[in-house]
């Protein structure tokens, strides 16, 4: 699995970079930023969800992903894209299950111990972080990371964002009908966890541990895998 | 899961059905919507456009995952299911009836042959 830890980049070259890995079909992991600042939507998201003039005034990007979703607002957050093969069979939850498992591996090199939860369902709004989903990870119940998918002939491209920094005011702002205080409630972020944690902290931490769950071509390899003491050679 | 007899099947999973007219009715397999589960939006493509056997022509969004869709023939679309704007559960419920997904009118039928029948398509992916 290429690993590969990229620093801030406008939208659309982050967009281009990450469908460029999934059309490549090389099994890869990249963790980026953004700059400027950036909201991304969901493949089919409406854009008349945005409130541009606020976008403006903020100077945030609007751009599209190719993944499914809600919007996320990047800047104080990690991003990341996992590139791998969707085995003949697996479902979108089976892959969900396994690639959240990995991210999960990561955060647990941390001490922050995250998982998945019975389906509550997201609210009928358009931020991500609204609401969790089943296959959504969560520290004390509330939603860590958010994640989407593409699958194309047979590969998987995962999105995800897990937030730094609480920035939900400023997501509510874009997306008008989205409440701050629901998103506060409803996700978590690093700095609430583990006061002190800095990007580079979770940036070495998802490079080091969520491949340690896959083979050389991109196969889940197994929660034993995922087990930080299993892999001294993933550990910080 | 359910096979029909009737269609002819692609290892992407979508199924095509050769109508007494000439034209190829398409849309996605019982195990495929049963593996994306449930689907929340559809985006078939437009009436006119040229499709190309293996290509894409169109997507569909489940659980925050996009899927592509490819085309089981080369041709150009002549008909798109805008129901499914509305219900795209229906490809859950019913994909090969009202969850069609498409109709196109092919340049070259026989590249149906290509593709799986019923029997070989089981044996695919219950392997």
């Amino acid at each position: 699995l290429l690993v590969q830890r990229d620093g801030p980049a406008p939208g659309a070259v982050n967009m281009a970079t990450d469908a460029a890995m999934l059309e490549g079909r090389r099994p890869a992991f990249r963790t980026y930023a953004w700059q400027p600042h950036c909201l991304s939507l969901g493949r089919f998201e409406d854009e008349a969800d945005v409130d541009r003039v606020v976008a403006e005034e903020l100077g945030i990007e609007v751009v599209r992903r190719p993944t499914g979703g809600g919007a996320i607002l990047h800047g104080l957050d990690v991003t990341f894209c996992l590139v791998r093969p969707a085995p003949p069979g697996a479902t979108v939850s089976d892959l969900y299950s396994e690639n959240a498992r990995a991210v999960a591996a990561g955060l647990a090199l941390l001490g922050i111990e995250a998982s998945c939860s019975d389906d509550v369902g997201s609210p009928d709004v358009a931020a991500c972080f609204a609401g969790a989903r089943g296959p959504d990870l969560r520290v004390a119940g509330r939603k860590v990371c958010g994640s989407a998918l593409r699958l194309t002939r047979g590969w998987c491209l995962m999105h995800g964002s897990i937030p730094l920094e609480a920035d939900w005011d400023r997501t509510a702002r874009l997306l008008p009908g989205t409440d701050a205080a629901t998103l506060a409630r409803a996700a978590i972020t690093i700095d609430e966890v583990k006061p002190g944690t800095t990007r580079a902290d979770v940036e070495e931490a998802l490079a080091a541990g969520a491949p340690a769950c896959f083979d050389l071509a991109g196969a889940f390899i197994g929660d034993e895998a995922c087990e930080p003491r299993a892999n001294p050679q993933a550990a910080l | 899961m359910d096979f029909p007899d009737d269609l002819r099947y692609s290892a992407e999973h979508e199924w095509a059905r050769l109508e007494p007219d000439g034209d190829v009715t398409m849309g996605i397999t019982d195990y495929a919507q049963d593996a994306l589960g449930d689907v929340v939006y559809v985006a078939p493509p437009a009436v006119g456009a040229a499709v190309e056997k293996d290509r894409p022509v169109g997507e569909v969004e489940s659980t925050k995952s996009v899927s592509e869709i490819y085309a089981p023939c080369t041709g150009e679309v002549v008909a798109a299911n805008d129901t499914l704007a509305d219900t795209p559960e229906t490809i859950n419920s019913d994909p090969y009836g009202n969850g069609w997904i498409c109709r196109i009118r092919p340049s070259n039928p026989s590249e149906l042959e290509s593709m799986m029948d019923a029997a070989a398509y089981r044996a695919m992916v219950e392997a």
